[in-house]
């Protein structure tokens, strides 16, 4: 019978690959498989219609977010041109599947490679800075791409946007939610995966130190240069196909969709949930999209009974950047960083003080 | 010939203001190393403020504007108390979170009250009078603004403090109290120049949409840490921008500041008057 490690009461590891492991308890493992057990099993059948959007809304926010932690988190960079990026992707699509009637398992990657290009691109001036110029280059590039979202009318249908063709969905009939439910969370699983261990490789690790002290990283042979790029081009693949997906799920997209708040929305999941965290991603997209379905809900409700015309769903903003506020002042780490405090906590008891103030 | 006359009035006009905004961020900055991010969003507020105000009945322009100041100068209090303080002594990436979380709260805000249907003034290439009174009132902010950070005690401090903060600590100069002036410096800068923009030029509401980050080519390009720097940047990118657009916000208009910036970031990052900015203290 395998031995079990319930918790971490000293160190049991014989090799680097256990080390290195995903999980290091048992009971991350068993959570792990009980959560992919409800997510593909559970909740596709249990929620109604309007849970199923919601949730896809998630499932594509954290792809977006998952890709931007890689870019903010573990890089250091703050790119306000997330959104931006994300357009790209959408855009990408809708413009395949329409001229070229592109399948969706075409249209998603290469959604995916041409925001990769784009992130190049928006990279290229901006990765030879320090930290905040770093940070208007990307919002430089955010607001040109948005004018070419806008104004380049033969190619994305200007500011009225456009919508995705039917043959989008050929072959596999996907309009109803459920089926892109299930093509969304594979692909986050996917991904997810993917980048928690790119995260633990020699490029995550270089990523890591670039965003702790450059000029070191730079001592010890990583070039900062190249790694910041490559850092811009996996984040935007991300973005780009949480964009194409994005595309399917809303069948019309617009520039109005992809500005700088929801740049900054995305930075909000990810301080939110955490930086240089990959479920940190996904829980803050959790966050964020619960967020906004509660203001939608109270813009409902203010509508039935008091008739105002307010919209309340506009707080859902201020809510967000409140939180990011919240959050950096108190917890900058975010909820993951809050939870690995609590864990943190139970597993010195009784000596948990110490351990929180970090030997103070 | 006259058309190009009208142009780069109107574009010492917009420059102006944004000269004003743009001299309130240098000012964050050489403070307390602060990039206020939410800086272009509080011109945009006051410009929301003033048009609000102004659309409901029994309004004159006078009262409006000082109305604006008054709402205004209490928001950036409330922000200044509950948000700028607790974080005075962190670094400045998470003072950039801080900044972006103020501007999201800021664009919530102001998409949450619905702004009155704005009669839009006719943006045709003409000065009205209302127009020169505009160019005169920035003018006329600008220069207080230079003459005050050049020739007062307040000014003297605040380079003091820039150059080298340590220093400037253990000579005994009040910082909390200087970065809190500051802060009321900067942001009614900013609110007027938002003001003077709604008032000059009859903006709608997608315009303040777009209008939050309009200042920050000027501040690229002029320099950070340099207030003569953010005059000069101001008005060129007020210069170029109108008259890449035609008007006041043509869409190539809008397009043309960000074009710049990213060009200066490519060849000279810190800005036209770079000499004197204190780089040491940043880090990457």
């Amino acid at each position: 019978m395998k031995r079990f490690h319930f918790y971490r009461c000293g160190s049991f590891k014989s090799s680097y690959r256990e080390e290195l492991g995903l999980f290091q308890t048992d009971p991350g493992r068993l959570c792990f498989f009980a959560g992919l057990f409800i997510v593909f099993g559970i909740i596709p059948f249990a929620g109604s219609s309007a849970v199923l959007r919601v949730v896809n809304m998630i499932g594509i926010y954290s792809i977006a977010a998952i890709g931007l932690n890689i870019l903010t988190g573990y890089t250091g960079v703050i790119s306000l041109g997330h959104s931006a990026v994300f357009g790209v992707g959408a855009y990408t699509a809708v413009i395949l599947t329409n001229l070229f009637n592109a399948p969706f398992y075409v249209a998603v990657p290469a959604g995916g490679l041409v925001s990769a290009v784009a992130g190049i691109g928006f990279g290229l001036p901006a990765v030879r800075l320090m930290g905040f110029y770093l940070c208007f280059a990307t919002l430089a590039c955010q607001k040109i791409m948005e004018f070419i979202f806008t104004n380049w009318k033969g190619l994305t249908g200007g500011a009225a946007g456009i919508s995705i063709a039917e043959t989008g969905f050929s072959g596999i009939g996907f309009k109803s939610d459920m089926i892109l439910y299930y093509i969304i969370f594979a692909l986050l699983t996917v991904m997810a995966l993917m980048a928690f261990n790119l995260m633990r490789s020699r490029f995550g690790r270089a990523l890591c130190a670039i965003r702790d002290d450059r000029r070191v990283a730079e001592a010890m042979g990583i070039p900062a240069f190249r790694y910041k790029l490559l850092s811009f081009a996996v984040g935007s693949f991300y973005a780009g196909i949480a964009g194409a997906l994005f595309s399917y799920f809303s069948l019309t997209i617009s520039p109005g969709d992809f500005n700088v708040s929801f740049s900054v929305i995305l930075i909000a999941m990810i301080i939110i949930g955490g930086m240089g965290s990959i479920p940190g991603s996904i829980l803050g997209a959790v966050v964020v999209v619960l967020l906004k379905e509660a203001s939608a809900f109270g813009d409902r409700i203010l509508l039935d009974m008091f008739e105002m015309p307010f919209s309340v769903s506009s707080l859902y903003e201020f809510a967000a950047g409140l939180l990011i506020v919240m959050f950096i002042i108190f917890k900058p780490k975010g909820i993951t960083g809050a939870w690995s405090d609590i864990r943190a906590a139970f597993r010195s008891w009784p000596f948990s003080q110490v351990f929180n103030n970090g030997f103070k | 010939m006259t058309d190009l006359y009208m142009l780069l009035l109107k574009g010492i006009s917009l420059g102006c203001l944004y000269a004003l905004s743009a001299m309130g961020f240098v000012l964050l900055f050489k403070t307390g190393r602060i990039i206020n991010l939410a800086h272009g969003q509080v011109m945009a507020m006051g410009a929301f403020i003033f048009l609000l105000l102004s659309a409901l009945p029994g309004n004159t322009v006078i009262v409006a504007f000082l109305l604006t100041v008054l709402i205004g100068f209490f928001v950036l209090f409330v922000i200044e108390r509950l948000f700028v303080r607790p974080l005075a002594p962190v670094n400045m990436k998470q003072g950039i979170f801080v900044s972006i979380g103020i501007l999201l709260m800021l664009k919530g805000l102001m998409s949450f009250i619905p702004l009155p249907p704005a009669e839009q003034v006719s943006a045709g290439t003409s000065i009205s009078s209302s127009g020169i009174i505009i160019l005169v009132t920035g003018i006329f902010f600008v220069l207080i603004f230079l003459i005050l950070s050049r020739r007062s005690s307040l000014g003297l401090y605040i380079r003091a403090v820039s150059d080298n903060r340590k220093a400037a600590i253990s000579l005994g100069m009040p910082i909390k109290r200087l970065f809190t002036f500051s802060w009321a410096v900067a942001g009614t800068a900013a609110l007027i120049s938002g003001i003077l923009m709604a008032a000059g030029s009859g903006l709608n509401a997608s315009d303040l949409g777009t209008m939050e980050s309009k200042i920050f080519p000027a501040v690229i390009l002029g320099g950070l840490g340099s207030m003569r720097g953010a005059v000069l940047g101001g008005l060129l990118i007020g210069v170029l921008e109108v008259c890449a657009g035609g008007r006041l916000s043509g869409p190539l208009g809008d397009l043309f500041p960000y074009l710049i910036l990213v060009m200066i970031l490519i060849a000279r990052p810190n800005g036209l008057f770079s000499d004197k900015i204190d780089l040491a203290g940043i880090k990457e």
